[in-house]
C-alpha cells in the first residue's frame, strides 16, 4: 500500500507498476474510479501510453467493467472472476478506489472486503498495489488499513528551511526488519528514480 | 514643512505588500517543484501566477512610464488592465478538476467543462478590448495633452468614450462573474470534498477573495471623500489598500501552504 497526500505521486507509481507489469506480459488489472480517458491522460504525462498496450480496466467510464463505487459485492465478484480467468498467469493489481470506500462505506466493511479480496489475490499468487490518501482518513481507520498489507510505503512532502522535498519511508515491508532510513524519489521518463536521502 | 510621514507610510506598505506577494509565490512554486500529480502542480502553479498578479496590482502604479506610447499602453495595462481577472480564473479553473477528484463520487461542479469553455470565451474577449482601449488611450496621449484625452473619453458621442465607457461596463462583469461563479464552485467542491488539507486551502482562499470587495470598496470610499490621486498613490490614501492587499497576499500565502501538507524532518532515522 502506497500512503500520501494528492498530486505526490501515489498514481505515478501504481502506472509504472501497471507499465512494467505489461513490459513482462502479466496480467495487470487497474481498478479507478477515474473514467479511463483521464488516466490516459495522467499516464501520458509520465512518457506512458496505455492506448495501444493497456491493462485491464474497472473504471467508471470506458473501461472493460463499470466500477460501480456504491456496489462492493458486485465489485468482489468480478475481481475475483477476472483472477480466476487469468489464473495461469502472472498477475498485478493497481486499485485506487481504498480511500473513496472508506469514505462511502463503514471502515468494517472495506476491511471485510479487503480481507477477502486478498485472499483471492494470494491463491493466485498475485501482487496488489493499493493507494491510500493521507488526510481523508481517522487515524485508526489508517492503522487497520495498514494492518491489513504485507507492505507500507509512505510518500510525503517536507519542509527543509526554504526547500520542499518529497521524501519516501517504507513504514513496513513483510520478510524485511524495520527500515528507519528517509529515500528521496522522482520520476523520469524510464520510471521511478530512488536514493537514500542525506541531509 | 511638507509632511513626509505619508510617503513613507506609501512606500512601506508597497514593499511590504510586494515581500508578502513574492514569499507566498515562492512557496508556490516550491510546492509545485515537489508535486508530481498533473493537475495539482498546475494548481500550483495558477496559485503562483496569482501571487505575481497579485504584486503587480498592488505595486504596478509603481512601474516607470516611457515616452514609447507603446511600451506606455504594455504600462497602462499591465497597471490598470483586466489581466489579473484572467489569472484568478486561471487558477480557478486548475482548482475546480483538484477540487472534483478530491470528492469520493467525482461529481461535476456546476457543469465546470462546459462553464469554463464559456467563461474563458467572454474573458478573452474582454482582455483583448482592454488591451486595445490602452493603445488607444497612449496613442491619444502621445498626440495630444491630457484634458483633451480625457474629455475624449468622456465625451459619449466619441467613438473612443464608447469604447472605454462599454469596456469599463464590461470589466466589471467579467470580474463579477468570475468571482461570483468562481466562489460558488469552490464553495460546492470544498462541501463535497473529503480532503481535509484541500478543504483548508479552499477556506484561505475563500478569505482571500473577501477582501477583492475591500479593496474596491477603500478604492469606492476615497474617490466619494476626494482624496487627491497623489495621496491615493503616494501617500496616507494608499495605506488602507495595501493593508487590505497584505490581508490578500497572506490569505493566499496560507492557501498556498496547504495545497499539500508539509512536515518536519525527524532529526533521527536518516538515511
Amino acid at each position: 500500500m502506497v500512503v500520501g497526500p494528492p498530486g505526490i505521486g501515489k498514481e505515478a507509481i501504481g502506472y509504472w507498476f501497471t507499465e512494467s507489469g505489461l513490459e513482462r506480459k502479466d496480467f495487470c488489472l487497474d481498478v479507478t474510479r477515474l473514467p479511463a480517458r483521464e488516466v490516459l491522460q495522467d499516464v501520458k504525462a509520465f512518457g506512458i501510453d496505455f492506448s495501444e498496450r493497456g491493462p485491464f480496466w474497472f473504471s467508471s467510464e470506458g473501461g472493460e467493467v463499470k466500477f460501480d463505487i456504491n456496489d462492493l459485492s458486485g465489485l468482489s465478484i468480478n475481481m475475483k472472476e477476472i483472477l480466476k480467468k487469468n489464473g495461469d498467469r502472472r498477475i498485478r493489481v493497481v486499485i485506487d478506489v481504498i480511500s473513496s470506500l472508506l469514505m462511502l462505506n463503514p471502515p468494517e466493511t472495506v476491511y471485510k472486503f479487503l480481507t477477502q479480496l486478498f485472499t483471492a489475490v494470494k491463491q493466485y499468487d498475485a501482487v496488489l498495489l493499493a493507494t491510500l490518501e493521507e488526510g481523508m482518513h481517522p487515524p485508526n481507520v489508517l492503522a487497520a488499513m495498514e494492518q491489513l498489507f504485507d507492505g507500507v510505503i509512505e510518500l510525503r512532502l517536507y519542509e527543509e528551511g526554504l526547500r520542499v522535498i518529497p521524501l519516501l519511508r517504507i513504514r513496513k515491508m513483510r520478510g524485511l526488519p524495520p527500515q528507519p532510513g528517509y529515500y528521496n524519489f522522482s520520476f523520469s521518463g524510464s520510471g521511478m528514480e530512488v536514493s537514500a536521502y542525506a541531509r | 514643512m511638507p509632511d513626509s510621514l505619508g510617503p513613507a507610510l506609501a512606500d512601506l506598505s508597497y514593499v511590504t505588500a510586494g515581500a508578502v506577494f513574492l514569499y507566498g509565490a515562492y512557496w508556490a512554486f516550491a510546492i509545485r517543484r515537489a508535486l508530481v500529480g498533473r493537475i495539482y502542480r498546475s494548481q500550483a502553479l495558477w496559485l503562483g501566477a496569482l501571487f505575481i498578479a497579485g504584486l503587480i496590482a498592488s505595486d504596478g502604479v509603481l512601474l516607470p512610464s516611457s515616452s514609447n506610447p507603446f511600451v506606455t499602453a504594455i504600462v497602462r495595462f499591465l497597471a490598470y488592465g483586466p489581466w489579473p481577472i484572467l489569472i484568478v480564473f486561471a487558477f480557478l479553473d486548475s482548482t475546480i478538476p483538484v477540487l472534483r477528484r478530491s470528492d469520493a463520487l467525482l461529481r461535476s461542479i456546476l457543469q465546470w467543462k462546459k462553464l469554463r469553455i464559456a467563461i474563458w470565451f467572454v474573458l478573452a474577449f474582454s482582455t483583448i478590448f482592454a488591451l486595445y482601449a490602452s493603445i488607444y488611450l497612449s496613442a491619444c496621449l502621445s498626440t495630444a495633452n491630457t484634458p483633451a484625452c480625457i474629455s475624449a473619453a468622456m465625451s459619449n458621442s466619441s467613438w473612443f468614450g464608447a469604447v472605454l465607457g462599454f469596456w469599463g461596463g464590461y470589466y466589471w462583469v467579467d470580474a463579477s462573474l468570475v468571482l461570483i461563479l468562481g466562489a460558488a464552485a469552490l464553495l460546492i467542491g470544498a462541501r463535497r470534498s473529503s480532503d481535509k488539507v484541500l478543504r483548508r486551502s479552499v477556506k484561505w482562499l475563500g478569505i482571500g477573495l473577501l477582501c477583492v470587495p475591500g479593496l474596491v470598496l477603500v478604492s469606492v470610499v476615497e474617490g466619494i471623500i476626494g482624496v487627491s490621486y497623489y495621496d491615493m498613490i503616494y501617500s496616507y490614501g494608499i495605506v488602507p489598500w495595501n493593508a487590505i492587499a497584505i490581508l490578500l497576499g497572506y490569505a493566499l500565502y496560507r492557501s498556498a501552504r496547504s495545497l499539500a501538507p508539509l512536515n518536519r524532518l525527524p532529526q533521527s532515522n536518516m538515511g
